[in-house]
């Protein structure tokens, strides 16, 4: 780099100055893009603490014999409780015998991707130490821990867990898993193990915690949710099963169609003994309702940046040609007096990779100088600075990256050109 | 009668750190019906004096009369208008105007004036150029025509509005000797037939020989 | 026809950065046009809802009782009491919030999801739904709770075979049996209010769904035909007065409603359904005015760089037009008009590139806050070319490339026309 390539962008001032306005504005807001896109990223990537491939989810419902709705809650006798009992018992005994499927189970608020929430809390009393985690609580017949193959804290696999639910014990999650705030002390759940936890602060229900889970997450994206979970087992052959709504399957890898097929062949979706079945979808339906917001944020986000890039190369190509078509008598006279291909097509390069760096370098003093602002108000981010800065660092890289490529192509197309001019020629012309 | 005077004009051009006298106290009067030649060496401020007379620069002191009127500080509106009825300019390197043909590059000084029909300018403008012997050349683009031709449409441009003086920047500079003499023969003609008032800045002692006077300059003044 | 020529010309002689310049307008347009249209679906009236303007929406309740609170939908009766009898209003409807999932199907066949909304007479007066056979419930009809259903075209060809007519038809909605009493032609289903696949009498409907379940709550939402010329704000400040008195009623009780500026348009609607905040007037609107002007700002830099070198190729030709008389603001004006059309090129070329982009892609595009559908629905939901053609959208371009335009030509055209044109002549700009 020389002094020579500084003067000359000193004397292209005007023009300057109005391309690193232009770098400088889109810097920013490529920044601001891809800081935004980076964090939903690093959001998604915490674990979901469930597996939701091949996982098929129905609604059940219960019919009276007049076709009305029937529910628990409006339950006259046991005698009724049973008939519909064993609707249930029989429908989940022919779905398990499906060959397509591996398990299935039932469920209420037990699935991901489902944006009710039954928070609440735990609480352990050791004396006169009191002890509270909130959870969301999910409610499954143990099956469920293989249906939705729940990933243990403590290395345990899906069918040990489900032996702990047909226990009647109960899974629960640290609320801190997801460590989008960062909390100063942390207290260790994994004590809880083995002890009576009260339910919802009502002494009468009480339940034994027999493992640790990760936290079974709402939503991919979901941020900054301080609720831990709890999976509240339901013995299938209890009056309460009746209460579950959802059947959750876990077909064979591939066997996808055969179960949908057979699931729509059944005659007995509406069950003769007035258990119905409906909204059979894959979860991935479910995922893709409840996350879409967050995706359609991401692909706008995604086609700004790609569009910015193309303003600017087209910006650059076109200020660049303009420059190597003005100066092609210099660059022959140059090249009469000794200068290589190479050279010519290095200064256009550098002169705009300049340009690039005195916007970067804008942008990072002004992105200093409105730090706060831009933590409290333009990124609504929770997180502590720390965590933000290396986001931010990271983002900024990642623009600086980007920008410098468009530029490579954009002035590169016009200094292949300008390195291509045959003095002899060029200055005949003159 | 005098149709070109300048009273005690000087022209300075100014940058940062340097200040240049293009011209130093010029007195001139042009006769109407003259067809005056100015010379001298390149530098001397004959261009910059002729844009004086052309009205498309401004002297820094002194005033510029023509046809009576006095030029001094009037708006940019109004030279406009007089520049477009009185004044026609051949350039040495003819400036047409490369996206227009020829009929468009002629008809360029009656596109600023109104009153006029479409037709009425048309006709005008074809006269014009068949009086140029260049009646088959109407809808020629510039790049398509050699430099005397340009040179001949770029006269026709500057007779077209009818003005009473045109201003010739080295009309034959860029033209061979062969289509000089043509150009030359033009201008004279132009100037006996039609009575124009001509003011020409050339390099060619042979050309300015034949015309009524010859004004000279060096280094901003007039010497002659 | 000179500017054209003088287009054509440059095109040929200058082609990379003539077509710079229109590529580069026609993406700042494709973006902004773009956003616009997806942003101005919510402005757009299509049948059903072609009064659109008119038609207002109300809020359900958001009630503290002593330590708890809650929000909900409202109870028929309560929904009543709140929005009956408003000055301004021409018709109000009380009908489900949103459609409900049902599974519907005929005698035997297998069952599928689809939408029902539950409606009274009134609702087919607020909305044109085109009827193509039968025809709208009447007063008696929904009051009586009978079984009738009105179907979507689509919904009736799904479950019957092709027939000359489909009134009188069987359909099972949740095991029950239902009369066909009409068929409308389909909604589009960002029409997010008026879509569904079936109508039903909300009378018939409580009998199926609770429709009601407390004194507050239920799933009413009422919806509210102004009369012509009536603003907004007028209903507004009555139902604030509605609220102020309910909770000086209700003092005693603490029990406490609170008031969220409804009724809504349907863009505070969109803004804001699904929680429990009062929209936030115009914040929306002034973020996408700053983006705009960004959007803007950057091509306008990159076009005025070009726009400048395309002038500075033609600096002695317009000192030459000023020789023979032409004056400076006639030069401004015409740079200003040769680049304007220039710009509307650009600008077409970009309105066309959105209009193909939404009508294929827009569904990856358009965020559904506030809209119910489905994830079948949400992959398949694209505006008609209807929703997209609105004289606003036509305006919107024109001013958005004039004020390309002047941002990017504006400065430069000012400064060819100053210019000495002797100086011009001789080309003396050209090193500079």
């Amino acid at each position: 780099m020389s002094r020579a390539l500084l003067s000359q962008i000193k004397n292209d001032w005007k023009e300057n100055i109005w391309l690193v306005i232009e770098l400088l504005v889109v810097a920013l807001i490529i920044w601001w893009l891809v800081l935004n896109i980076l964090r939903t990223y690093k959001d998604s990537q915490y674990p979901l603490g469930a597996d939701i491939e091949n996982v098929y989810a129905a609604d059940i419902s219960y019919i009276d014999e007049n076709g009305e709705k029937w529910n628990l809650e409006s339950a006259t006798s046991i005698e009724e409780c049973r008939v519909y009992g064993s609707g249930l018992h029989a429908m989940l005994a022919r779905i398990r015998d499906l060959p397509s499927v591996e398990s299935a189970a039932l469920g209420s608020n037990a699935l991901p991707y489902i944006f009710s929430h039954m928070g609440g809390g735990l609480t352990y009393i050791d004396g006169k130490d009191t002890t509270e985690v909130y959870v969301n609580q999910r409610h499954m017949s143990p099956e469920g821990a293989k249906v939705l193959k729940l990933e243990s804290a403590s290395g345990l696999t899906p069918d040990q867990l489900q032996k702990i639910l047909e226990q009647g014990l109960i899974l629960f999650s640290d609320p801190q898993d997801i460590d989008i705030i960062r909390q100063s002390e942390k207290y260790d759940v994994s004590k809880l193990i083995g002890k009576d936890l009260i339910v919802n602060g009502d002494p009468s229900q009480i339940v034994k915690a027999g493992g640790l889970i990760k936290t079974i997450r709402r939503n991919d994206y979901e941020l900054n949710f301080t609720s831990g979970t709890a999976v509240i087992p339901v013995d299938e052959h209890q009056v309460p099963i009746l209460q579950m709504n959802t059947l959750m399957v876990r077909v064979k890898p591939g066997r996808e169609s055969d179960f949908e097929k057979s699931m729509q062949s059944e005659p007995t979706l509406i069950n003769p003994q007035r258990v119905a079945l409906f909204r059979l979808r894959p979860l991935e339906h479910d995922k893709l309702l409840t996350t879409w917001n967050n995706e359609v944020t991401n692909r706008t986000y995604s086609a700004g940046i790609l569009f910015l890039l193309i303003i600017v190369f087209i910006g650059l190509l076109g200020t660049f040609w303009y420059r190597v078509y003005l100066r092609t008598p210099e660059i022959a006279v140059r090249k009469s007096f000794g200068a290589t291909d190479g050279d010519i097509f290095r200064r256009f390069v550098s002169e705009a990779l300049l340009l690039l760096l005195a916007a970067l370098v804008l942008a990072i003093c002004l992105c200093i100088a409105l730090i706060d602002k831009l933590n409290a108000g333009l990124l609504e981010y929770p997180a502590s600075f720390e965590t933000w800065e290396w986001d931010f660092a990271l983002a900024g890289l990642f623009t600086g990256a980007l920008m410098a490529l468009m530029i490579l192509i954009g002035v590169g197309i016009p200094a292949w050109r300008a390195m291509k001019i045959q003095p002899a020629i060029a200055l005949k012309e003159e | 009668m005098a149709i070109i005077e300048l009273e005690g004009i000087e022209k300075v051009y100014r940058t940062a750190d340097i200040e240049t006298v293009a011209l130093e106290n010029v007195n001139l009067s042009i006769e109407k019906g003259e067809f005056v030649s100015i010379m001298g060496p390149s530098g001397c401020g004959k261009s910059t004096l002729l844009n004086i007379i052309g009205l498309l620069d401004k002297p820094t002191k002194g005033r510029v009369i023509i046809s009576g009127k006095d030029m001094t500080g009037l708006s940019d509106k109004t030279l406009s208008k007089f520049r477009n009825e009185n004044l026609g300019f051949i350039f040495q390197s003819f400036h047409l105007i490369p996206s227009l043909d020829v009929m468009q590059n002629v008809a360029l000084p009656l596109t600023y004036r109104s009153g006029e029909s479409g037709s009425d300018r048309r006709r005008r403008v074809k006269d014009v150029l068949e009086r140029l012997g260049l009646g088959n050349r109407l809808h020629h683009l510039p790049s398509q025509l050699s430099g005397g031709q340009c040179q001949r449409v770029a006269i026709a441009r500057a007779i077209a509005g009818n003005p009473e003086i045109i201003l010739a920047d080295e009309p034959t500079g860029n033209l061979d000797s062969h289509m000089g003499a043509e150009v030359m023969d033009l201008l004279h003609k132009l100037n006996r037939e039609e009575g124009r008032t001509i003011v020409m800045v050339t390099h060619n002692e042979e050309q300015s020989r034949s015309t009524d006077r010859i004004i000279r300059f060096y280094d901003g003044r007039r010497i002659q | 026809m000179n500017y054209i020529r003088q287009i054509i010309f440059e095109m040929r002689h200058h082609p990379l950065m003539t077509w710079l310049s229109i590529i580069g307008t026609a993406i700042a347009i494709f973006l902004i046009m773009s956003d616009y249209m997806i942003a101005n679906i919510d402005n757009v009236s299509v049948s059903p809802e072609s009064r659109r303007s008119r038609i207002v929406y109300g809020y359900g309740v958001d009630i503290y009782y002593p330590e708890i609170n809650g929000s909900s939908c409202l109870s028929n009766q309560f929904a009543h009491e709140m929005y009956d009898n408003l000055d301004g209003a021409e018709l109000i409807s009380y009908s489900s919030y949103d459609a409900f999932e049902q599974n519907m199907t005929t005698k035997g066949g297998i069952p599928e999801i689809r939408k029902v909304k539950a409606v009274d007479e009134n609702y087919w007066e607020i909305y044109d739904y085109n009827f193509e056979e039968g025809k709208p419930m009447t007063k008696e009809e929904v009051e009586s709770g009978i079984r009738n259903v009105i179907l979507t075209r689509s919904t009736a060809e799904n479950f019957f075979s092709k027939q000359e007519s489909y009134l009188g038809r069987e359909i099972m909605i949740d095991g029950k049996s239902w009369t066909v009493s009409g068929i409308i032609s389909d909604i589009n289903p960002l029409l997010d209010i008026s879509h569904s696949d079936a109508f039903i009498s909300h009378v018939a409907a409580g009998k199926l769904n609770e429709m009601t379940w407390s004194p507050y709550m239920g799933t009413y939402l009422p919806i509210i035909l102004m009369k012509e010329g009536v603003d907004i704000s007028h209903l507004k400040n009555q139902i604030k007065n509605r609220y102020d008195a309910f909770n000086a009623k209700h003092k005693s009780e603490d029990i406490r409603l609170v008031y969220h500026e409804q009724p809504w348009s349907i863009r505070e609607r969109h803004a804001t359904a699904g929680t429990n905040k009062s929209p936030e007037s115009g914040g929306k609107d002034k973020m996408r005015l700053i983006g705009y002007a960004i959007l803007l700002l950057v091509p306008a830099i990159n076009l005025s760089s070009m726009t400048r070198s395309r002038m500075r190729q033609r600096v002695s030709e317009i000192g030459l037009r000023r020789a023979f008389g032409c004056t400076r603001g006639r030069i401004v004006a015409d740079l200003l008009t040769e680049n304007f059309i220039l710009t509307l090129i650009g600008g077409a070329i970009g309105l066309t590139l959105s209009i193909i982009f939404i009508t294929c892609f827009s569904n990856y595009f358009i965020s559904y806050v506030g809209m119910w559908l489905n994830s079948i629905e949400l992959t398949k939901a694209r505006p008609s070319f209807m929703m997209l053609f609105s004289w606003r959208a036509f305006a919107a371009i024109v001013v958005f490339c004039l004020l390309l335009n002047i941002f990017s030509a504006g400065i430069p055209a000012l400064k060819a026309a100053f210019t000495n044109p002797a100086e011009a002549i001789n080309g003396l700009n050209n090193h500079k």
